[in-house]
């Protein structure tokens, strides 16, 4: 594990900073871009205890099921996105490490405000952990991992249909 | 015993049509909680999860909390609820104990809920410990899935299944041991809608190319979804039956050609388990069973098991009920045929799910336009092309409404 | 602390493979033939036997699981140490008897006291 320079860590928060704002506002095509090929989404649900083979996850997504899940959206008769929730979130408390393979590891703090708007039309509120793991590319990075670990994730949800 | 009064549910289910208020009033709620969930066969956990003395989890029963406990005497099934002051006796959601001790005052509670200790016992000398026991359920179980009922004067489990039996067969026969295998780890996913929107989306074949629109147009429609996305009405060979007693299923298996198809695999794709089928059922009849595939039924009032998903309604009111589910994981199959169980139950189910997260949505506009304009609803499609099966099972084509006519025939029979 | 009456004779417990039907972190229930009731846990291949009536009420330690060498009162949740008896979670606080034992010919032998009279119940209380 090494640590990265100041000016890394500011171009991997306005990375990630990007990544929030194209998932709040349903910007999915632009979205995917940041994926890697070897993309893993990662919603558990017993934190560090989870064995994804074992434990059920919310969302445990490779790549390919990620493509589903965007096309499914896109489709725009996605009736838990149609119409696609209002969301704004905030990442902070950010710490960022280069691990033992070179890639970046970055976690922070996150919290999600959603206005569900295709039914209940309440406010549903998203605090969690997350962590992505970064692949420097082309000046830039590409996300192979990222997993939320969600504060309420052991207890009831609403649906989550939109990009945690 | 609730303090309700006693709406008339009778006059409110017609033959072909229902009225609203059976989702959105309050009182029927209450009473459904007394007659369905307190009233009879409630389905509460299943033998894999508790395989030692002294396991317990913390579960319901409608809004009733229970514990579900093992002794060396066997499974008991207690309500959760110190007979003192009432504190709920027990907050975690398992562990393993061989008495519960109130943190209130610290009455000590056996696993069979009899009241063992009272602390400071001078002075509790007038209390008769024996009458103070916990309320305890009657308790059955077949091939492991666990039923209670809370009245002890009703019909014993198998009779309660009835035509639902074979589902549960038919889960449990996928193991060469003969049983399934349940984790601790349940996902819940919570809806803001009446618990019977649920159960009757169960068995309700008719919302699929609609509701489920977006998952045909970003997959390559094939398997059980085929005829159905594609809306071929006549082509759809899958069929949804009423089985007798409130239970209901789907029945996918015209749509798997093969073995294993179900799970999306190659029948060879995993040779020991296939010997193993193949020992245990002889070749014909293992056959069968891998083709055939997991069971898409509903057992009244709260299990349904969805294929690779094994999943319990929860009540919590009128308009919120929340739907747990854990992968239906099979004992003694090599571990990458449990992971593809996994990896397939895991976009069905779910508040993120491809499927039931659109269900959701639905269920939940559904209920709030229901208690803004209460009226009739219409139940009668297909009541002209029912057919009858052996042992009074209807079955009739995917898209119809049989299944829903059944369930509230039965709900009516329950009031009565 | 150690709570042994040198002045006793040793007790014929059980069979060791008594045992072997018991599982790793429980414990049998034995009466003695002197009226004493111990609770007997088998460690890594080591007895032991300790008065099996907790001190906080009215439990049997035998019926409570064990944690490396912690029994834990199934009553209250409150913990004793099995080798030296000593209370070591609340709400459990006065330690509790503990035996010295010895293997003979697959038998397990302890140094058990006689039953006391029923200790006052006030004095018990926590």
């Amino acid at each position: 594990m090494s640590e990265i320079d100041e000016k890394e860590y500011r171009q991997v928060c306005n990375f990630i900073y990007l990544e929030c704002q194209l998932a709040d506002e349903a910007r999915w095509e632009e979205w995917e871009e940041l994926l890697a090929a070897d993309m893993n989404y990662w919603v558990p649900i017993n934190g560090q205890e989870a064995d994804p083979n074992w434990d059920v996850s919310i969302i445990n997504d490779n790549r390919s099921r990620l493509a589903t899940r965007i096309r499914q959206l896109r489709t725009g008769t996605r009736h838990s996105q149609a119409p696609i929730s209002v969301i704004r979130r905030m990442v902070s408390n950010i710490v960022i490490h280069e691990d033992d393979d070179g890639m970046v590891i970055a976690e922070g703090n996150f919290v999600a405000h959603e206005y569900q708007n295709q039914s209940t039309m309440m406010m549903n509120i998203w605090p969690g952990r997350v962590r992505y793991r970064l692949r420097r590319v082309n000046g830039s990075y590409e996300i192979v991992q990222k997993r939320v670990d969600l504060v309420m994730a052991t207890g009831k949800l609403p649906t989550l249909a939109f990009i945690i | 015993m609730r303090d309700t009064t006693t709406p008339d549910i009778g006059s409110l289910i017609k033959d072909e049509t229902i009225h609203s208020s059976l989702y959105t009033d309050r009182d029927i709620f209450e009473l459904e909680c007394e007659k369905i969930f307190e009233g009879n066969w409630v389905y509460v956990a299943h033998e894999s999860e508790l395989p030692r003395n002294g396991d317990y989890l913390r579960r319901t029963m409608g809004t009733t909390p229970i514990l579900v406990t093992k002794s060396a005497k066997g499974i008991h099934v207690v309500v959760n609820r110190c007979t003192h002051r009432g504190n709920l006796l027990c907050p975690a959601p398992r562990g393993r104990q061989k008495a519960f001790g109130c943190k209130y005052h610290g009455w000590v509670f056996g696993p069979d809920g009899e009241l063992v200790d009272i602390p400071f016992p001078d002075g509790s000398e007038n209390l008769d410990k024996s009458k103070l026991g916990l309320r305890a359920a009657r308790v059955e179980s077949y091939r492991g899935f666990i039923f209670a009922s809370l009245n002890h004067d009703v019909d014993d489990l198998i009779t309660y299944l009835g035509n639902a039996r074979q589902a549960l067969d038919r889960a449990s026969d996928l193991s060469p041991v003969g049983e399934i295998q349940l984790s601790k780890t349940w996902v819940q996913h919570s809806f803001k809608a009446n618990w019977k929107m649920i159960s009757e989306n169960e068995a309700d074949g008719y919302h699929v190319n609609f509701v489920h629109d977006s998952f045909g147009k970003a997959i390559t429609p094939e398997g059980k979804y085929d005829n159905v996305l594609k809306e071929d009405e006549e082509g759809i060979g899958s069929v949804s039956r009423y089985l007798g007693n409130g239970h209901t299923e789907i029945d996918y298996e015209v749509s798997y050609g093969a073995p294993m198809k179900w799970l999306g695999v190659k029948e060879d794709r995993y040779p020991e388990y296939t010997a193993a089928m193949k020992e245990r059922y002889g070749e014909q009849e293992a056959n069968t069973i891998m083709r055939k595939g997991p069971p898409h039924t509903f057992i009244f009032p709260n299990l349904f098991l969805a294929e690779t998903c094994f999943v319990v309604i929860q009540p919590i009111s009128v308009n919120e009920s929340i739907n747990w589910h854990t992968p239906l994981y099979l004992k003694g199959v090599p571990d990458k045929l449990n992971q593809r169980i996994l990896r397939q139950g895991e976009p069905a189910m779910g508040p993120s799910a491809f499927l039931t997260a659109d269900d959701a949505v639905i269920a939940e506009r559904q209920w709030g336009a229901l208690d803004g304009d209460p009226g009739w609803l219409d139940l009668s499609r297909g009541a002209d092309r029912e057919v009858q099966k052996d042992n009074g099972v209807l079955q009739s084509h995917y898209t119809d409404e049989t299944s829903n006519r059944g369930f509230w025939n039965h709900y009516k029979s329950v009031f009565q | 602390m150690n709570q042994i009456d040198p002045q006793d004779t040793w007790k014929h417990i059980c069979n060791v493979d008594e045992l072997d039907d018991v599982e790793e972190d429980e414990g049998l229930q034995v009466t003695v033939d002197n009226g004493a009731v111990v609770a007997v846990f088998r460690v890594n291949g080591e007895f032991y036997v300790i008065e099996d009536l907790c001190s906080h009420g009215n439990a049997s330690l035998a019926e409570g699981f064990l944690e490396d060498f912690d029994v834990e009162c199934p009553f209250h949740g409150g913990k004793f140490d099995i080798r030296t008896g000593e209370a070591t979670a609340f709400p459990c606080a006065t330690a509790i008897k503990v035996y010295e034992v010895k293997v003979g010919d697959g038998v397990l032998f302890a140094k058990v006291s006689p039953q006391a009279p029923p200790p006052d119940e006030e004095a018990k209380d926590a």
